[in-house]
């Protein structure tokens, strides 16, 4: 279509002055030519000339060649704008505007634009008013103060005796209405909802579907009107309706079971739209208004959930609209799409689940990848529901894992998690090893540790397991997640004698592949595992008793050649004389070849052994060098002990059954008996112990009670003769003093320890409990809040968020770890300035993954002591 | 004290945990409103975008508020994933917090972010009743169209979609609405010296 709106020759100018006639006519010439053109024929009161048209700069802008141009002409632009804006040039203010709203969306700032478009909302022009409330809604939102200044426009227009003024006004509410504008424009809304035009009503509707989202204790108000919504026969009311009693419903189970009783009209609704004949009007595809249909039958899943009565009442028309549906068109798709999630979300009859499950199996052989996409999806929601109608569509979804298409890979491992069971688990395994070698970083962490936590629960043998384990380590290189390493050693330290044999036959084939082909630093954790299992295994490893254990894998290969004890050291020795392998990674190596000498016997092995643990004695890295001069005293003056101290260690307890946790959030690392486990013991706590050092002044775990105490007898120095709290004060069960204490010292922040600390329980759902113990500061206009989160079960990626009025000043520390184990907690410090001195709100979200599904908890904690800040 | 939700300020995300200065991390406001935002306020649609192959916005409709800084920033991030796609894959893409749901006509991107329940199918359904409504208001609509005219790509689709929801399912009504209100504005606007006192 050509542009006749300013491709048309029309002007007073001649034709060689036509600026309409060069869409790249400069601008300053416009400006010549128009100035010259007024003073021709204008009269003297034009103070200003006229602005360039919305085409023509747009013409302008996109006749430039560098972003640089643009950005000239653009300021220029501006400029201009804003000069007209200052002398209230109220004549092409809605032009101005235009031109301002397309040089936003270019993501230039517009905001000197909002108080403009409040003029032109109250201009009497229509056309004023339409590019008025179209810059209303695109430079204003409800996060700016200056969106309140609209209110009084709208309340004016909302009683316009123009349809379309009304219509304008609602569509603005609709979308930047804040709680106040709401509370102040509810009942005009509620009014207009009543009003016998469709036009207003539909939109009315919307309206207080927002205004019930921003205010839910403004529904009340709507609910007489909301009812009558569904007679209407106009199908914009109707959808609207339906929206909005659908968000009611969601909203309070109150309302909910008040709207039962619209089951059969609702049923009726859409039998209507089903048998109807054609109506050219409402028809996409040869479907009839297949918008009205989804939200009609999402509003049926709401009321028949849980509710057998319901659910009774709505399974004929679900299998009519399940069987009748068209599916040759996405339309008919989608019904069928949002009817199975209804069927399996009431309580249907099993035929009709039968029959849900069957479309979804047709859905996965489409060839349309959206629909396979929408299959896999639905799939994953109704798992929980009917796993083995699911497990029959295994194969196709094992499939889906190798699509090009990430959306639809991510959908079939997801699934395929949810399908792996005691049965299939050797055949479902295989199939995700091969997805875990090829599929980008960003699954690989979630990948791993989902098939982790499926072979530990579906196992089927030991060897099974271990072997698994060994091909997800090399597989998921290092984003396998740390405490993978940790379970996999306790899993072969509390095997059989031959399985740990196995083990370290099988992980030095591993190591010593990495170690040539230089993957080593790709495969850290491998290299960890394999190290402190050939450190304690190695006697195994070099011995011709172990011929006996069978190395062939599942395709029936032997690839293991038995090392002579040199070679291994020789390995050793180039891992940890590599740059790139990480300190934790050589600790593990060093700790390991230390215990090799005294399981290897022939003495060229030992003397490198000893020459390399020597050479660490002067190493660049502090951690590391201390262990190198350890080990190498057991070579001199202690060695009478070192046999002794680096004894094989003693089968690994299994961890804890999870509900013991309960009573004991973190208990004390239990010590065990033997001498060399308790050196073992330590030399972990420091290999774990050294890489909080880096990441974070608050980990507390490894401070002992002892120095609580000392930390507590400062605080009673401190807090003086304020006998009662430090009586009242749990401070002795909790570190955080000393946290405070270092604060103060490393962030120069002047204040001094609290003088009361009071918990609050900020979340205790489904085994998480997170409290925020709450400590005063003296001087009042802040307070100190340690979260800790203890958990029944194990989660991983843990984040605690929060976040606080504006008013208030949030600084929070970095967490103490990201995985929550039934052993351990983790604690983070958010530290809290008030100068309004205000109660305090807090609003907090805590995210995390268990069993590889990510949760996300919500809440708001205003229980805080009222008298905080007095 | 403002009692909203959105009047939080502070808001810290693992992501903007970049920068540590003396023991304490500095909290990244963007991220704060973006999890209020993206995450309270569960609207049906949480913006709208609409951009060229070249990656250009012509386009943008949110429903959820943003500040600006924040909004191009989605933008850009987005228009970069979604151009990333080669054809044969699918309208879906689960991003961030959102489900985008987009489809190429000619030249032109159209994207909605959706909440993750939503019926993804229905959107690119609604995505589709939209591109007809502009193929039938300018007559096979192309993006110069759009570009030239896309105060009136607004105009269309505050007719379809009121606060995130859609509002209309009869085409007719919506042109005619359309129709209606710009015969409002030829008649109020003067025709004569420099041709008029609208947008030109």
């Amino acid at each position: 279509m050509a542009y006749p709106m300013y491709e048309v020759d029309w002007s007073v100018l001649p034709p060689e002055q036509n600026r309409r006639f060069n869409p790249a006519f400069n601008i300053a010439t416009i400006k010549q030519v128009v100035n010259e053109a007024i003073e021709r024929v204008a009269p003297v009161s034009v103070r200003m000339p006229t602005p360039t048209r919305l085409r023509d700069l747009i013409r302008q802008i996109r006749a430039v060649r560098t972003a640089a141009e643009e950005r000239s002409v653009v300021n220029k632009e501006c400029a201009y704008i804003r000069s007209t804006f200052r002398e209230e040039d109220s004549v092409w203010r809605c032009r101005n505007i235009a031109k301002l709203l397309y040089i936003h969306m270019l993501g230039y700032p517009a905001h000197f634009g909002q108080l403009e478009c409040l003029k032109l909302i109250a201009s009497p022009r229509f056309t004023d008013k339409r590019v008025g409330y179209l810059g209303a809604m695109l430079l204003l939102d409800e996060r700016q103060d200056v969106h309140l200044l609209i209110t009084n426009c709208l309340k004016n227009d909302l009683n316009s005796n123009t349809q379309f003024v009304v219509g304008l006004a609602l569509c603005t509410l609709g979308a930047i209405a804040s709680p106040e504008m709401a509370r102040d424009l509810a009942s005009e809304v509620e009014r207009l909802i009543k009003s016998p035009n469709a036009y207003i009503k539909k939109k009315a509707a919307l309206c207080a579907f927002r205004i019930i989202r921003r205010v839910p204790d403004l529904m009340e108000m709507f609910l007489p009107a909301t009812r009558s919504l569904l007679t209407e026969k106009n199908h914009g009311v109707l959808i609207t309706g339906v929206t909005l009693i659908t968000e009611m419903c969601e909203n309070s189970p109150d309302t909910l079971n008040h709207f039962k009783k619209i089951v059969p009209n609702l049923v009726r609704i859409l039998k209507n739209l089903i048998l109807a004949g054609y109506s050219p009007e409402h028809d996409v595809s040869g479907v009839s208004d297949p918008f009205l249909q989804v939200k009609i039958l999402r509003l049926l899943r709401i009321l028949g959930k849980n509710d057998a009565e319901a659910s009774e009442a709505m399974n004929d028309i679900l299998a009519q609209v399940a069987t009748n549906t068209e599916t040759s068109k996405n339309v008919g798709n989608t019904i069928l799409y949002e009817t199975v999630l209804s069927i399996m979300d009431i309580k249907s009859e099993s035929s009709l689940r039968v029959l849900a499950v069957n479309i979804l199996g047709r859905f996965l052989l489409n060839n349309d990848k959206n629909i396979r996409y929408v299959a896999l999806n639905t799939l994953l929601r109704t798992v929980h529901v009917d796993t083995s109608a699911v497990q029959r569509h295994r194969t196709t979804i094992l499939e889906c894992l190798k699509d090009p298409d990430v959306s639809i890979r991510r959908r079939a491992m997801e699934l395929s998690f949810a399908l792996i069971n005691g049965q299939n688990i050797r055949s479902m395994m295989k199939e995700l090893l091969t997805f875990l070698e090829r599929s980008d970083a960003e699954f690989k962490a979630h990948c791993s540790s989902a098939m982790v936590l499926a072979a530990e629960r579906h196992a089927p043998s030991n060897k099974w397991h271990l072997d698994t384990l060994f091909r997800v380590f090399l597989k998921a290189g290092n984003y396998l997640r740390d405490d993978t390493v940790s379970s996999t050693i306790q899993i072969i330290s509390s095997s059989a004698g031959e399985r740990q044999a196995y083990a370290a036959m099988r992980l030095w084939t591993a190591l010593e592949r990495s170690a040539i082909s230089g993957l080593a630093t790709e495969r850290q954790p491998l290299v960890q595992v394999a190290a402190w299992t050939i450190g304690e295994y190695g006697d195994l490893l070099v011995s011709e008793d172990s011929n006996a254990i069978s190395m062939a894998d599942e395709d029936g290969f032997d690839e293991f050649t038995r090392p002579s004890e040199e070679y291994v050291i020789d390995i050793y020795q180039k891992l940890l004389w590599s740059t790139q392998l990480s300190i934790t990674t050589k600790e593990y190596l060093l700790l390991s070849l230390a215990k090799l000498s005294t399981r290897f016997t022939t003495q060229p092995s030992q003397d490198k052994i000893r020459v390399i643990i020597d050479t660490f004695g002067s190493h660049i890295h502090i951690e590391l060098q201390q262990r190198g001069v350890e080990l190498s005293q057991l070579y001199r003056q202690y060695a009478h002990l070192r046999g002794a101290l680096l004894e094989r260690m003693p089968a690994m307890e299994p961890p804890a059954p999870r509900h013991e946790a309960d009573a004991e959030p973190a208990p004390p690392a239990t010590p065990s008996p033997e001498p060399d486990a308790q050196q073992q013991d330590a030399l972990l706590d420091l290999i774990v112990g050294s890489e909080p050092l880096t990441n974070g002044d608050t980990d507390h775990k490894p401070a002992p009670a002892l120095n609580n105490n000392n930390n507590n007898d400062i605080l009673d120095l401190l807090s003086g003769l304020d006998l009662s709290a430090s009586a009242v004060s749990p401070a002795s069960t909790t570190p955080a003093p000393a946290t405070l204490l270092l604060d103060g010292l490393f962030s120069s922040t002047p204040h001094v320890p609290s003088t009361e600390v009071s918990t609050v329980t900020a979340l205790d759902k489904g085994g998480l409990l997170v409290v925020l113990e709450v400590e005063k500061w003296p001087a009042s206009d802040g307070v100190t809040l340690t979260m800790r989160a203890t958990s029944h079960t194990t989660l991983t990626d843990f984040l605690f968020q929060a976040a606080v009025p504006r008013t208030f000043r949030l600084d929070m520390m970095s967490p103490s770890g990201t995985v929550l184990t039934p052993q351990s907690e983790i604690t983070q410090v958010l530290k809290i300035t008030n100068p309004t001195k205000t109660p305090l709100r807090l609003r907090i979200r805590v995210s995390y993954s268990t069993e590889g599904n990510p949760v996300l908890e919500q809440a708001e904690v205003n229980t805080f002591p009222p008298d905080l800040f007095n | 004290m403002v009692n909203t939700t959105l009047s939080f300020q502070h808001f810290l995300h693992n992501t903007s945990l970049t920068h540590h200065f003396s023991g304490t991390y500095v909290i990244d406001f963007y991220y704060f409103v973006y999890f209020l935002l993206i995450v309270t306020l569960e609207f049906q649609m949480q913006f709208m975008l609409l951009f060229s192959r070249q990656g250009k916005l012509r386009l943008q409709k949110w429903y959820v508020a943003h500040p600006d800084k924040l909004k191009k920033k989605i933008t850009r991030e987005l228009i970069t994933t979604v151009l990333a796609r080669k054809p044969k894959m699918c309208s879906f893409l689960e991003w961030k917090d959102v489900k985008v749901v987009y489809k190429r006509y000619a030249s032109l991107y159209f994207c909605c972010a959706m909440e993750q329940e939503d019926n993804e199918l229905l959107t690119l359904e609604l995505i589709h009743r939209y591109v007809e409504l502009l193929d039938k208001y300018f007559g096979s609509v192309c993006e110069l169209d759009i570009i030239f005219n896309f105060e009136k790509a607004y105009f269309i689709l505050d007719e379809l979609v009121l606060g995130g929801e859609l509002q209309e399912t009869s085409k007719k009504n919506v042109l005619k609405a359309i129709a209606a209100q710009d015969l409002l504005q030829e008649e109020e606007t003067p025709q004569g010296f420099f041709e008029d006192h609208g947008l030109g």
